[in-house]
């Protein structure tokens, strides 16, 4: 028997790295919190990588599972993945009328219900290779067209959970726009 | 080392709709127009003005031609703006390239100073009836008599224009404001920014960078100018020479950022070339973009149609004054007895008399609901501060390292608790101030027809809470060195133990195990009491403590709450003066000869008034 295995891809691997980081560990996000689709974002110049982490609760139910309000948030600088900022939205006065307790929606949203899991991982797969694509592009000059971000821009408008929208949308209007806009 | 990006703007949406509107971008070089009223404003405005003098209102028409003149200034106004010694004037002086106006470490300006372009440099003072009072060539030396005074002596009262020869002034058509300081304690100083600001197209605050952004500074961006809708804004960072190089770029982040979690969109510029430790702020650094950036906002197209819905709105409740003195005056004339109306309008001016009174115990009563609130806010207060109290308490109760929890988790703890109570409380302190502007509003509405508008403040900041110095005079001593040396230390003691009494032939092992286990229980006694003794002693100082930062951050709160219910009875005043004036003259202007026709006459002009008011109201809210 031959046992495939899964490639990894950069953003997956910068994932795993911070989850496993000395940061991750002491800067107290509770368990259960998991991370979504990361923002892309260029600050003072330099191209940095934001992940959200989110809490999500099951009930034993098939796609009723619940998903809370994105809570915080960990930023990285590329390509060197230096922590560049953590931030609890919780005390963030943008997010002041969120209340991070209640439950926003259900996991998985009906965009994504007709997938079986090896369909729906193949499209996440395909999306973080869009996100490394992106990444290489900025930081070393690799290809990036018009293809690939009408593509990206699809994937993400399908699998992030559209209850999420107005959050990325307060975290990036940049990434938002570019990405979750149509037309 | 970090790597730059060359596209910085890769994750821009780069459509039509996201294209720069104003300001500093490539504007076209031209000189911009005087404001142009559109011919429908023009229109309006004409005809209301004839109704007004028709209907036997000419202080009304008076007032609506003042408007009119106006808003159709030739020069496109910029008020320089800030609290005291925030670098106004020389500000002024950098951009008008010479040393118009007098600089100095004390409030030094202490009138509203319109600066001009003009071919003959002159230094002119009008006094409060706009007469002029002197007139001198413009120097240093001129401004004698017209600076605060700040040691005694009374402020001249008035305006002071300055005729500078400055081309860029003369090309953009733009006419300078230089305002004394926004936290002056002066009233009067104060009044003047207020007057500067009324009509001004756009406005210049003048931020320190040695001290950037107050809440108070805060407090007069909200309520002076984004509540007024003031059409152009800009923030300048003065003083950023005095901080050191390298926490310079520090310094405009940090104001930046301050801004935007204000949620306001005010265009930040470094007026002079100060050497930064990193070249981020290049393109808003220098009097060249500070000079462009306004002459981007004399150009704008928009100024007009801003303008004109401004004086739509300000010619609409002229009307509508005009409109119930007249209702008033009609019913007047409608009683035909001689004798029975001439009671009536005795009857009538004792119903005005009332009506001030009346509108004097509304502002009293809004004074009173100013006190309950603040009375709330203050039992609010003190049952947080006892529930953080007891939470605090109990989590100390529960701490191991009680050093590392007073010093690492304490601070962060109360901050967090400071910062929720402050959410909670505004809400219910803007609850509150809502109900009391919906009485008031209805109280008005009842009585005089009219109406008061409340803009949300914010009473209770979290971000007041940023600079609160938490922590205490407290110091604990961190036992855990200790107990590891004790314990150490008996270990010792029980060899040597062991050692000594092996040599001496008595039963080695028991004797040590006694030592040993002596020792321990000694010192765990020791230490848990002395443990003890520190947990008590913090509890005490947590309920010491809390109240007081409580109290500390709190400071400000009263005076802000009395700051939002004087703007709204100050509101309701200008509307009352209007209201008062305008029934009184309806009431001395009954001729009590009035013959049919004429009160026909004033009918029809009564009906026009109410239709041009509708007219005005469609375009505002079409617009």
């Amino acid at each position: 028997m031959v046992i495939k295995m899964k490639q990894v891809t950069m953003v997956e691997q910068m994932k795993n790295n911070l989850e496993t980081s000395g940061f991750f560990l002491n800067c107290k996000i509770p368990m259960g919190y998991r991370t979504v689709f990361p923002i892309l974002q260029i600050k003072n110049g330099s191209l940095c990588i934001t992940f959200p982490y989110l809490n999500y609760q099951t009930t034993g139910e098939v796609d009723k599972t619940l998903v809370f309000p994105i809570k915080y948030a960990i930023s990285l600088e590329l390509p060197t993945e230096k922590i560049t900022g953590f931030e609890d939205f919780e005390y963030n006065e943008k997010f002041e009328t969120v209340d991070f307790d209640k439950p926003i929606g259900y996991f998985r949203h009906d965009a994504v219900k007709k997938y079986n899991r090896t369909e729906y991982d193949g499209l996440y797969h395909e999306l973080m290779n869009e996100y490394d694509k992106v990444i290489h592009a900025l930081l070393e000059g690799g290809a990036y067209g018009f293809s690939d971000e009408k593509r990206m821009s699809e994937l993400l408008q399908l699998l992030v959970e559209p209850f999420l929208l107005p959050i990325y949308q307060t975290i990036d209007k940049s990434f938002y726009n570019k990405y979750f806009v149509k037309g | 080392m970090a790597h730059k990006i060359s596209d910085t703007g890769f994750f821009q949406r780069r459509t039509e709709a996201d294209a720069p509107r104003n300001g500093n971008q490539e504007n076209e070089k031209t000189k911009a127009e005087p404001l142009k009223i559109g011919n429908v404003v023009q229109t309006i405005l004409a005809d209301s003005k004839n109704m007004l003098n028709a209907a036997g209102c000419p202080s009304m028409a008076a007032d609506l031609e003042q408007l009119r003149q106006s808003a159709g200034r030739e020069r496109f106004t910029v008020a320089v703006v800030g609290e005291f010694s925030r670098g106004k004037s020389t500000f002024l002086n950098r951009l008008l390239g010479k040393e118009v106006l007098p600089e100095g470490d004390l409030p030094t300006t202490a009138v509203m100073t319109r600066i001009w372009y003009h071919d003959r440099e002159a230094l002119m003072a009008f006094d409060k009836n706009n007469k002029k009072v002197l007139e001198r060539a413009l120097s240093q030396e001129s401004w004698e008599g017209l600076v605060a005074q700040n040691f005694g002596g009374e402020d001249f009262q008035g305006t002071v224009l300055a005729g500078v020869k400055n081309e860029w002034l003369r090309d953009w058509n733009v006419e300078l404001i230089d305002t004394p300081g926004a936290g002056d304690l002066s009233e009067t100083r104060a009044k003047v920014v207020g007057e500067a600001l009324l009509g001004c197209d756009g406005a210049v605050i003048a931020v320190s960078a040695t001290a950037a952004l107050s809440l108070s500074e805060k407090l007069f961006i909200e309520e002076r100018l984004t509540a007024q809708k003031m059409p152009f804004l800009m923030l300048i960072i003065t003083k950023l020479d005095l901080v050191p190089k390298d926490e310079r770029a520090q310094v405009v982040g940090y104001i930046a950022n301050k801004l935007k979690s204000w949620n306001m969109e005010i265009p930040i510029y470094i007026p002079y070339a100060v050497e930064l430790s990193e070249d981020t702020y290049q393109n808003i650094t220098g009097m060249d973009k500070v000079m462009d950036e306004i002459a981007g906002w004399a150009a704008c197209v928009e100024r007009e149609k801003l303008v004109e819905t401004w004086l739509l709105g300000k010619t609409a409740d002229i009307l509508k004054n005009a409109s119930s003195a007249l209702t008033e005056k009609l019913l007047l004339l409608e009683e035909r007895d001689e004798k029975k109306r001439a009671e009536q309008i005795a009857a009538k001016k004792q119903q005005l008399a009332k009506a001030r009174l009346a509108w004097g115990d509304l502002h009293l009563q809004m004074q009173r609901r100013c006190t309950n609130c603040y009375q709330l806010l203050l039992s609010q207060i003190d049952e947080y501060a006892a529930k953080i109290t007891e939470r605090l308490q109990y989590e100390l109760s529960h701490a191991g390292a009680l050093q590392r929890w007073w010093r690492e988790d304490f601070p962060y703890r109360m901050k967090m608790e400071l910062t929720n109570m402050a959410v909670s409380i505004d809400a219910a302190a803007s609850k509150q101030i809502e109900n009391d502007v919906r009485w008031y509003c209805i109280s008005i509405e009842k009585t005089f027809q009219s109406h008061v508008l409340y803009q949300k403040e914010t009473i209770v900041d979290k971000h007041m809470f940023e600079d609160v110095e938490i922590g205490g005079s407290v110091e604990v001593e961190d036992f855990s060195k200790q107990h590891t040396a004790i314990k150490i230390g008996s270990a010792v003691l029980s060899v040597s133990g062991y050692a000594l009494f092996s040599a001496m032939g008595f039963m080695p092992i028991i004797a040590t195990m006694g030592i040993g286990t002596g020792t321990t229980i000694f010192s765990e006694r020791f230490f848990k009491r002395k443990l003890e003794e520190q947990r008590n002693m913090l509890r005490d100082e947590i309920a010491r403590c809390v109240p007081i930062l409580i109290e500390q951050s709190m400071e400000d709160s009263e005076k802000r709450l009395e700051a939002v219910y004087q703007n709204i009875i100050s509101e309701a005043d200008k509307t009352e003066q209007a209201w008062l004036d305008a029934q009184q003259a309806a009431i001395d202007g009954i001729n009590a000869s009035k013959s049919d026709e004429s009160m026909e006459e004033e009918k029809k002009y009564l009906k026009s008034i109410n239709e041009q008011i509708m007219h005005i109201n469609a375009l505002l809210q079409a617009t």
